[in-house]
Parts: C-alpha cells; structure tokens; sequence
C-alpha cells in the first residue's frame, strides 16, 4: 500500500482539501512542478487558486481511473478501455460545466485530460443553432443584419441546404 | 483582419484554447460557426486553425469532383457526414475546362493545364482552347481560388501527381494536339516550375500519373509498360508490370482495377479479382478513387446501348470497402450538383 508520503493534497479556490495518489496527482503538470520546486519540504500541499471544488474532484476522477486502467491493461486494451471511460465520464458532466473544466485543466497542465475536454466542447456545439452557440459561450453577436445575410447567402451555395439554420 | 487583435472567441478562456476546441470541430460546420461573431469568422478562416488540426489529427479527407456540367464546378465530399459542399465556380476564362491535371498539397486542391472543345452555341465556333498553362488552386481556408506561376508548357491530358510535397507533370498534348515528352516539378512554397529530365520517349496517348512506394508513374492508356521516375529525380526507367488496363485506384498501397465488370487487385505480376463489378458495366466515363481504405465510384454516364440511345448523365457514387474479408458496394449520397463525366478527382486533406 502506498504510505502517506506518497500522497499530495490539492486546495481547491473554496479551500476545500482533496488528499490524492501521488501517481495521480503527477498527472497535473502544475502540481509536478510546485512540489519539485519545493522538494524536501515536508508539507505537500498545493493550492490551486483558481480551480473549484467540483472541477478538482472531476479531474482526479478522471486520472485515478486512467492510472488504475493503465495499470490493469499494461498488456494491452488500455486505449480501448479508457475511451469506454471517457465516454461514461464525460456523460455525467453538465454540458454548461465543460467550459470550466476546460480551463481548470489547461490550467493544471494535464494533456490527456485537455484533449477530452475539446472534443466534448466540440462534439457539443456541433448542429447547434447559431445563436446556442453564442449564449453557450457568452459572444456578443458583432455582425450587422446585411452582414449576416451576406454570410448566409454565400452558405447557401456551398451547402445547398445542409447546413442550414 | 487578425482574430487576435479583437475580442476573445470564447468568454474566459485564452484564445489558444479556444482554438484547439474549434479545431475539432469538422469541416462541413464551420459556415455555421463563422455566423457566431467577427472573432470566429476571422479564426474559422485562419491559418492558424488548420495548422491546430493537423497537429491534434483531427485533419479530415475529402474527395474533390468535378464533372461536365456544370461547367468549372467543384464539390467537396465528406465521407463521415455523407454529404457534399459546392466551391465557387473556377474563375478560369475557358470554358468547360477539361483534360486538366489535379492534385492537392500544401491544404489546396491544384488544377492545372488541360483545355476545352467548348463550342460557341451561337456561332458554332470553337471558343476554347486545346492545351493552357494556366495554374488554379482553391484554398479552403480563405475558400477561394487563385492563380499562380502557369507552367513551362501548356499541356492536356498529361500525368499529374504529388512528390514530396510538389506537384510533377509529365507528357501529354500541347496545344497543336502532338503528344510532348517534357516534365517539370511545381513548388507550392516558392511558387516556381522547374523543367525535369524528360521522358525518354511519348506515346500517343493520354497518360496519368500515380506515385508507389514513393516513385513517379507515369502510365499511357494502352500500353503496359510504366514510365518510373527514380528516387532522386535525376531519370526515367521503363518497366513492365503487365497490370491490368482500365481504371486504377490505389487503395494503402496497393492497386486495384476495373476491368470486364469486375474490380482486381495487382499483386506483383498477377491479378486477384477481389469483387464483381457487373452492375457498374453499363456506365463510362466515371472517376475511380480511393479515399480512406474504400474505392470510390464516381459519377459518368450510361452510354447508348441497343435498346436505347440516350446518354443519361449520372450523379451517383459507388463505394466499395476493399479493407474486410469480404468486400462490399454501398451507394452514397450522389452528387448535388455535379453529374455526367467525370473531368478530374482527388482527396483533399484539411
């Protein structure tokens, strides 16, 4: 079993503690860095200013399964597994939380998780109106009327009523 | 205008990681997304966003038709959505330019050359012209076409095919319909033609291109023997593979060929029939290609038979999966727009 000094704990922005695996936690480039900066020291805590509770506990939900699948599968099938996971993760999530998560992971640096997190924005927005996609995202609408028919006629050609709105 | 000197894309978030959630986003949406605001008509158009998108993998291919009518027209495939997109029209002065080389490299469909027997309706004059040089690519980031350096020498019905990122043409007719020998080499970055040892004997007849295993073929309708390019570009080899004639598409590697209704594999010297083909037999004039690990069928027309003289153009488009054990036709959507001959075809990576 892993002792305590295998452990690190992460402060979310409420102060809020989450006690967490080491082997997760390294997955947090952020994290690697603050601790390597401070070796030696025998208080490991990191505090993650900026990321909520419910983010913190998302995305070491995330790694503890990836670790724990890597570990499972060194033989093999993890790609297979952790993407059956990812799909079982990212249903969970409130579609309006994505855009949270996605900055508390490009702020915490971890690359696995970011890609995640794109795909599902980006599967999200996909054959949504264009005004979901503005409210979603909180963008103000800069374009004039005559500018946006001028778009929408060009569209027309391309897309010979595919893609309309 | 530069979608980093204005408001960021999404509220909150730098705009870098904005960008790599756009990029996954597929092609045939963006129009939608170019609706959002000022910021994202400026990204969705950008470099920068097609640069993110062949970093992430998330690049798509897509086939790029054009057919007899309408003329200078081009439409776009997506093989996931199954579904096509109109380009604008070639701003090319021939009319109903055909016999034309095409490719695409550097994210830009590439035509080049080829010419027209367009008649004028009116006066009955031949208003096109045999052969041009004339060098047209459609950038899908901008989504427009432009011209560039034409090449040395106006060509038609010549080989054409992508090296090492650069575009080589080889043989067919300039424009007093006699058959030429020259090759020369096309850099997209530098914008240049460059002449190229040429090929040590013609053939009349029309020729194409197809590059194996890292070499320039260069193949004339009705001969078996292949014109090979060597690795370094310095000379031309002839060889003989005794492939089949007909239709060719070259699917990972390995080439296939319609031929008597039926499609073959060319395994060395010997031919592996792989699946009928009996219910295309009727039509000619159709595209073969390969997209992703399927061989596509495109368009042409059913020829006048005994029964019937019509020529009926056709929009239809046949996909065969050659990957499985046992391979399968399938239909497509057909062709909104484009229909009757096939005039040129290639996959399109963005």
């Amino acid at each position: 079993m892993a002792s305590t000094d295998d452990k690190v704990i992460l402060k979310s922005s409420e102060g809020e503690c989450f006690e967490v695996d080491m082997a997760v936690a390294s997955h947090l480039q952020i994290v690697k860095s603050v601790l390597e900066d401070c070796e030696g020291s025998s208080d490991k805590v990191v505090s993650l200013f900026i990321v909520e509770a419910k983010y913190v506990a998302m995305i070491i939900e995330y790694y503890k399964n990836y670790v724990e699948l890597k570990e499972k599968h060194e033989e093999g099938g993890f790609e297979e597994k952790l993407k059956e996971f990812e799909k079982q993760f990212l249903e969970q999530i409130d579609k309006k939380e994505l855009k949270g998560l996605v900055m508390a992971v490009n702020y915490l640096n971890a690359p696995a998780l970011f890609d995640v997190v794109c795909t599902a924005i980006a599967k999200h927005i996909e054959n949504k109106s264009v005004e979901y996609v503005r409210e979603y995202f909180g963008i103000v609408n800069d374009f004039t009327a005559e500018e946006e028919a001028q778009i929408r006629e060009e569209h027309r050609w391309a897309y010979d009523g595919v893609n309309d709105d | 205008m530069k979608w980093n000197s204005m408001s960021e894309l999404i509220e909150g978030l730098p705009d870098a990681v904005a960008i790599r959630c756009i990029a996954w986003v597929p092609f045939y949406f963006h129009p939608r997304l170019e609706l959002v605001s000022r910021s994202w008509q400026a990204v969705i158009r950008s470099p920068e966003l097609f640069k993110a998108r062949q970093e992430l993998g998330s690049a798509e291919d897509l086939l790029c038709v054009c057919a007899f009518d309408p003329e200078n027209l081009w439409q776009l495939y997506d093989p996931l959505r199954d579904l096509w997109i109109t380009l604008p029209v070639l701003p090319s002065k021939i009319r109903h330019l055909a016999h034309f080389g095409v490719v695409s490299t550097s994210g830009k469909l590439f035509v080049l050359g080829g010419g027209s027997d367009a008649v004028d309706p009116l006066t009955g004059d031949q208003d096109g012209s045999f052969a041009t040089n004339e060098v047209w690519s459609y950038n899908p980031v901008m989504r427009q076409w432009s011209q560039h350096t034409s090449m040395l020498v106006p060509r038609a019905m010549f080989a054409c095919c992508v090296w090492n990122g650069k575009i080589v043409v080889a043989g067919g007719f300039t424009s007093c319909r006699k058959s030429i020998s020259q090759v020369e080499i096309y850099d997209p970055e530098k914008d240049v033609w460059i002449p190229m040892p040429d090929l040590h004997r013609t053939h009349n007849s029309a020729c194409s291109g197809v590059v194996l295993e890292g070499k320039v073929h260069v193949l004339h309708k009705g001969l078996s023997t292949v014109l090979v390019l060597d690795s370094a570009g310095s000379g031309w080899t002839v060889e003989d593979h005794g492939w089949l004639q007909g239709p060719m598409a070259v699917v990972q590697g390995a080439i296939y060929v319609m031929s008597h209704g039926m499609i073959f594999k060319q395994e060395g010297k010997t031919s592996k029939v792989v699946v009928s083909a009996s219910e295309l037999r009727r039509r000619i004039d159709f595209a073969m290609t390969a997209l992703g690990d399927e061989i596509y069928v495109i368009g042409g027309v059913i020829g006048p038979d005994r029964w019937n003289w019509d020529i009926k153009p056709m929009s239809d488009v046949d996909i065969l999966t050659v990957c499985c054990e046992r391979p399968t036709w399938r239909q497509a959507t057909p062709m909104t727009r484009c229909r009757g001959t096939i005039l040129g075809c290639t996959q399109l990576r963005i």
